[in-house]
């Protein structure tokens, strides 16, 4: 009995993983502006996953759980780097500088929804990066529909008078 | 140029970076993480010192001992302020740097507290420096003291002296470059129970890292549980890396008959006696996921539930990512249990929605099936019912929209007196129905999460001789994103109309409730224990993340 190929090797939780990777990747670089740290908490927001899979993989949808704990892994870790950097700016005689006008560049552009509250952040991310109706960005990061609605208003008005461009939704 | 050209070409450079990056294995992922988690762990035993002080703030020294740590508050923290004393955000920031370790902390406190709600009466930490003892004692232990609240109701969970349902020890721990070992995330988790003509058998899975077996537990009494021997040949093999698990587990007069995955594929085991079981396949994967999880003894033989998952991607460059699955309801007969035959039912393939089977149930009418449609892996979901004479040919119910809008699913039914009771949830509430045709349903219950609660869902229903038994889990929001705190809860009823919910002594108990069953005037329910964390078992052990299985009992109403 062995050999029975009914007791073969196959991995459910594998397939999760390799399929949603790079996108939370994706969307925590977006919010993080560093590959590196993208990377990091990425791969822990998927060890927590796997840790707990029996339920995640059941009760909640999965992608939508990775992708809130990695944001909020994001957060806190972010949180703690910008007080260190501002508090070396200080130390080295550097005052931090308003940001610039600048030209509509992805890298600006992502740079830009940085600076923007953390939250309103993680709305305008998964609005363009992911693509995803208010309903389901409510569900990711577990806050209600008038929430999402709301940060995404501001964060769009903050954007584009930062870009100087036209709010008007194209489709 | 609008902001959402300008935010789409955004999207579209970070998609196209994060392609760029190669996924790494996931393995490779994990044993990095374990070695840097040992390191992280060394380092914060400094900090450990620390926290004795903040355990001290709700812990009281047993009677007679000495406390090894006062109930004194530390000194305050000295913060030193930039020269010219002025400036406000340097001040922030320190505030912001030291609040932010106070978290770091506190999580570690939290993880002492979930041991000892756990059953720990003391908590051994390892020496290391900064962490002398003043008191000299040694080892380093603090018993500690809880001021319990009073167990309110009629559950309780059974104590598990001798670690049955607790992680084996696996020789894969490795050494550290100081002498330490690390043992791998592993864990027990009970999925099904039933009575047989051997007791009362518990199935489920014993996993370590990405491996898994299937595992067996049998008792007498609801009390005193063993495991059965393990062979390799019919439950996997952790050694050659077998994913294999049961789910479910029924009986009859003569023997028991259970469900499960190994891969892909659909198995089914059978015993007589609950402690020798031979393996059958259920349905052999055929590149597609093969997910039976309930199974019930019928009229006709033995029927199986679940669904049939099909590897679909998403189209190649689509960078909006949920994983595009498609999943159609899987019903399965078998007269023996040995030989079983997929049920071909117009009724479980839908070309615009994912179908999963997750209870079946004989009345005299027939049977009937109950489970969810759901359009969105996200949001839109409805409850399901399917009827049939002789649970080969299905069909479904035409139901009432008690069982929608959106977000509700059905996971268990029952019938006690000709009234049927179905349960599940609806959005983030556990909801429950009762209908007297299987056609008209109405909905009879509804619990709404409260407080820090997200979720509540009804896991599994049993009738009984004096009414209807549900259990089910609460799950409550850690504000860090980290694992939910989840609560067993109970609601019963006499007459399948009005419910009411059962305040337990398993209110603390962070765990996860898969089945129920009744015999002999006592509930027995399975499921399992959140994962302790980080364990320091001496100055240089440690184990990461493990749960152990859980049995609670309760006289029947």
């Amino acid at each position: 009995m062995s050999d029975d190929p009914v007791i073969a090797a196959a991995l459910s939780f594998d397939s999760f993983y390799r399929d949603q990777y790079r996108a939370v990747l994706g969307l925590v670089y977006s919010v993080s502006g560093s590959r590196w740290a993208a990377e990091d908490l990425t791969q822990e927001a998927f060890l927590r996953a796997h840790r707990d899979w029996a339920r995640i993989g059941r009760h909640e949808a999965p992608g939508a759980w990775v992708r809130r704990v990695a944001l909020n892994l994001a957060t806190s870790r972010f949180r703690r780097l910008a007080a260190e950097t501002r508090a070396l700016t200080r130390l080295i005689g550097l005052s931090s500088t308003a940001f610039p006008t600048v030209e509509p560049h992805s890298d600006d552009f992502w740079r830009l929804v940085r600076a923007l509250p953390n939250r309103q952040a993680q709305v305008v991310a998964l609005f363009y990066l992911e693509d995803r109706p208010v309903r389901e960005i409510a569900t990711v990061l577990q806050i209600s529909e008038p929430a999402v609605r709301g940060s995404l208003f501001k964060a769009r008005a903050a954007l584009a008078r930062m870009l100087g461009v036209s709010e008007e939704v194209t489709l | 140029m609008s902001l959402d050209d300008v935010g789409r070409n955004a999207a579209q450079d970070v998609v196209a970076k994060a392609d760029s990056v190669e996924t790494p294995e996931f393995a490779t992922i994990q044993q990095h993480r374990r070695v840097r988690a040992r390191w992280a762990a060394v380092t914060s035993l400094t900090a450990a010192a620390v926290l004795f002080v903040g355990v001290a703030l709700f812990v009281r020294s047993p009677e007679g001992t000495t406390p090894f740590v006062s109930d004194s508050v530390p000194a305050p923290t000295t913060i030193t302020l930039v020269p010219n004393g002025e400036d406000q955000e340097a001040v922030q920031d320190e505030i912001d740097a030291i609040e932010s370790e106070i978290d770091d902390l506190e999580q570690v406190q939290q993880t002492v507290e979930e041991q000892i709600r756990q059953g720990s009466t003391s908590v051994t930490l390892a020496r290391g420096d900064g962490n002398a003892d003043p008191s000299g004692r040694d080892p380093l232990e603090v018993p500690f003291v809880f001021d319990l609240p009073e167990p309110r109701g009629v559950w309780a969970r059974v104590d598990d002296p001798n670690g049955v349902f607790a992680v084996e020890t696996f020789s894969e721990s490795r050494e550290t470059k100081d002498g330490g070992t690390i043992s791998s995330s592993s864990g027990v988790r009970l999925t099904g129970v039933a009575e047989g003509p051997g007791g009362l058998v518990a199935v489920g899975s014993v996993t370590r890292g990405l491996s898994s077996i299937g595992a067996i537990w049998r008792s007498t009494d609801g009390i005193e549980w063993q495991r059965m021997a393990h062979n390799p040949e019919v439950f996997g093999s952790l050694a050659e890396g077998t994913n294999v698990a049961v789910r479910a587990v029924a009986s009859d007069a003569d023997g028991y008959v259970a469900v499960g995955t190994s891969g892909d594929s659909a198995v089914a085991w059978t015993s007589l006696d609950g402690m020798t079981w031979d393996v059958h396949v259920l349905q052999a994967t055929d590149g597609d996921i093969m997910w039976p999880t309930g199974l019930e003894r019928v009229e006709s033989g033995w029927i199986a539930t679940g669904s049939e998952t099909d590897r679909t991607r998403p189209p190649e460059g689509n960078q909006v990512v949920s994983t595009v699955v498609h999943s159609q309801g899987g019903i399965w007969w078998s007269l023996d249990g040995r030989d079983w035959q997929r049920v071909e039912s117009d009724s479980l393939v839908s070309a615009t929605s994912n179908l999963h089977v997750q209870d079946v149930l004989q009345t005299e009418a027939g049977l009937y099936a109950v489970g969810t449609e759901a359009w969105d892996p996200v949001s839109k979901s409805d409850g399901a019912i399917w009827f049939s004479d002789d649970g080969l040919a299905w069909n479904r119910v035409e139901v009432s929209d008690a069982f929608g809008p959106g977000e509700t699913g059905i996971v268990g039914i029952a019938e006690r007196d000709g009234l049927l009771v179905a349960i599940g949830s609806s959005r983030n509430a556990a909801r429950i129905w009762h209908s007297t045709d299987g056609d008209s349903w109405t909905v009879a219950h509804e619990e709404t999460p409260t407080g820090e609660e997200t979720w509540i869902v009804a896991q599994a229903v049993v009738a009984t001789d004096t009414g209807f038994v549900a259990v089910g889990v609460s799950i409550a929001r850690q504000e860090d994103g980290s694992s939910p705190i989840y609560r067993i809860v109970s609601w019963q009823s006499t007459d399948g109309i009005a419910w009411s919910l059962v305040e337990s002594a398993q209110d603390r108990a962070n765990g996860f409730v898969w089945d129920i069953t009744e015999s002999n005037n006592k509930l027995t329910a399975v499921g399992d224990l959140n994962a302790i964390p980080i364990e320091f078992d001496n100055e240089t052990s440690m184990q990461v993340g493990a749960n152990v299985g859980a049995v609670w009992t309760a006289p029947t109403p």
